[in-house]
């Protein structure tokens, strides 16, 4: 396993040619991604979890199911809707990093939200009663329901951002793995496993995982800060 | 309040940070003009494309994107307008294509396949033979419908690509008759060689791992056990060797095909026809890329592939395609 880790050391420092651009793109797509479904999740999240409305269960069920949407057919739809023969061909999306952001936020769009509602519900349970007693305007409330839920939030925003740069199935069709454009990290070990190059396509996932672990470590010290924070007030 | 002020504060900065690092790191090249080529993955894989880029991009101003899928998709992507030319390799597949109208011909050239060069498929297997197919090959007229009909006799494990590729195309019709194989179609396998047909719908590298795991037969293209078995990290498939190859029968032909731009696309959501240039094909790209591959320097190029990693050319030339 020595050449492996000797390979993986070699693309951390950036030696490989083609790393810059694959790294760059994989950033750049998941980053933007996993922002935005986040954004969108966890407010719709927040929503179901601090609401009393008729039909709650059902959009609960229907939510809790879309979380398991295939990325292999989401992939095929999108591809068929943008490609230059689909309704949307005006956008000359098709093959391109934008096209794969959208696929990465309709997949984690609902995994965002079905994760802040079963992870908030029991801390909204708790402090709405209490925030409604205070009269606070609505808006008040929905950012101290925020603030109050900030360590769930990270998480879910960390396990978002673990999806976006993980997928392969949906960017591989919508992206078409296209080199200097949409190839990522994901379709670039799996484009070298089909070559037979396996030390290079594991050493692609270690850089993976490093990348995952600096960002986990970001999150650690801030969770650490904020807590420190939190117990002196 | 204050402190947790601060601390959204610097929460925005970073992730406003991460962006702008992101965003300057994935920049585009749009100085120059781009074809677009729909291939198998199988062309992909084979590395030539990458080797042959620089040149193509020096000598034609142009640069290329290639989307790479299995053969039924690569096509697809065409008919869907998602490409300006292909390159692929399942002679069928590509005739269907042209008389859909979805090709042309470009001036200069006889037809609209433009099959400009091969390699092999050749039958691999363990060491151990169990099915003879060295003696086979020994026996003087014998063909590789011979070799696959022992397999056949013996019930050796033989490990098919199952995915409707050109590999699997070629496959299934090199079974004698009593096998009872009569198209692609996976659900049509007879109950009675499941035991030792095992089909994987799964590419070209997976298969020959699955074959060298399993001591089973397989049909390849020689590019891809060549890399597996000359690969950088040393012999993957120890125990397999090529059993038969170099036939006429087992040709493997690549050809080009410039994408019409007055086909008759259908929108791909409703199967309505599209008015006539509501799709963009930029046939002046393709055709710049046709030439390019057809033309000498690129031959020469195409020639030695292969020579400095595995000692042999991977990729011979034809000719006879152009209007002389």
């Amino acid at each position: 396993m020595g050449s492996v880790f000797e390979k993986a050391a070699l693309l951390l420092q950036g030696k490989d040619p083609l790393i810059n651009s694959v790294l760059g793109t994989t950033m750049y797509m998941a980053v933007l991604s996993s922002l935005i479904a986040f954004s969108l999740g966890s407010v719709i999240g927040l929503l179901i979890a601090s609401r009393r409305f008729p039909g709650k269960t059902a959009v609960k069920i229907v939510l809790r199911t879309l979380m398991g949407l295939p990325p292999v057919v989401v992939g095929i739809i999108l591809y068929m809707l943008f490609s230059n023969t689909g309704p949307f061909r005006a956008l000359h999306l098709i093959y391109s990093v934008p096209l794969m952001i959208i696929a990465q936020v309709v997949l984690i769009t609902p995994i965002a939200a079905g994760m802040t509602e079963s992870s908030v519900a029991s801390v909204v349970g708790v402090c709405l009663p209490t925030l409604r007693g205070m009269r606070l305007s609505p808006i008040k409330r929905f950012g101290l329901t925020l603030y109050e839920c900030k360590y769930q939030l990270l998480s879910v925003y960390l396990f978002s951002f673990a999806r976006a740069i993980s997928e392969v199935g949906a960017v591989q069709i919508v992206g078409g793995n296209v080199l200097y454009k949409t190839r990522v990290m994901t379709t670039a070990i799996a484009l070298n496993y089909n070559t037979g190059d396996f030390a290079y396509a594991v050493a692609l996932g270690i850089v993976l995982l490093a990348i995952a672990l600096g960002l986990n470590l970001v999150a650690g010290v801030l969770q650490y800060v904020a807590r420190r924070h939190h117990d002196r007030v | 309040m204050k402190k947790l002020c601060k601390l959204i504060a610097l929460m925005c900065v970073f992730v406003v940070l991460v962006t702008c690092i992101a965003l300057t790191a994935c920049k585009n090249d749009t100085s120059k003009k781009v074809v677009r080529i729909s291939t198998t993955t199988s062309v992909n894989d084979s590395g030539l494309m990458e080797y042959l880029r620089p040149a193509f991009e020096r000598e034609t101003g142009y640069t290329w994107e290639i989307s790479s899928a299995g053969t039924g998709a690569a096509i697809a992507a065409a008919t869907y307008g998602n490409a300006d030319v292909i390159l692929v390799h399942s002679k069928k597949s590509e005739e269907e294509f042209v008389q859909g109208g979805y090709s042309y011909v470009v001036s200069g050239y006889k037809a609209e396949r433009v099959s400009f060069m091969h390699n092999f498929f050749v039958l691999v297997g363990p060491s151990g033979d169990p099915a003879g197919v060295k003696d086979v090959k020994a026996t003087s007229g014998t063909t590789v419908r011979d070799a696959f009909a022992a397999i056949a006799e013996t019930e050796s494990k033989f490990i098919s690509r199952g995915d409707k590729s050109g590999t699997h195309n070629k496959e299934w019709t090199l079974w004698p008759a009593s096998v009872g194989l009569t198209d692609n179609n996976v659900a049509n396998i007879p109950d009675a060689i499941k035991s030792w047909y095992i089909s994987k719908g799964q590419g070209m590298g997976a298969c020959l791992l699955a074959a060298e795991d399993e001591t089973a037969y397989v049909l390849t293209d020689k590019a891809t056990f060549l890399s597996y078995k000359n690969n950088t990290d040393g012999d993957r498939l120890p125990d397999l060797e090529i059993l038969w190859e170099e036939d006429d029968s087992m040709k493997n032909t690549y050809s080009i095909l410039c994408v019409n731009k007055d086909a008759p696309f259908v929108s791909s959501v409703t199967g309505q026809a599209l008015s006539q240039g509501s799709v963009t094909i930029d046939t002046e790209a393709a055709e710049v890329f046709l030439r390019w591959m057809t033309s000498e320097s690129a031959s020469a190029l195409i020639a030695q592939y292969g020579m400095a990693e595995y000692g042999e050319r991977l990729f011979m030339l034809d000719s006879g395609y152009k209007v002389e």
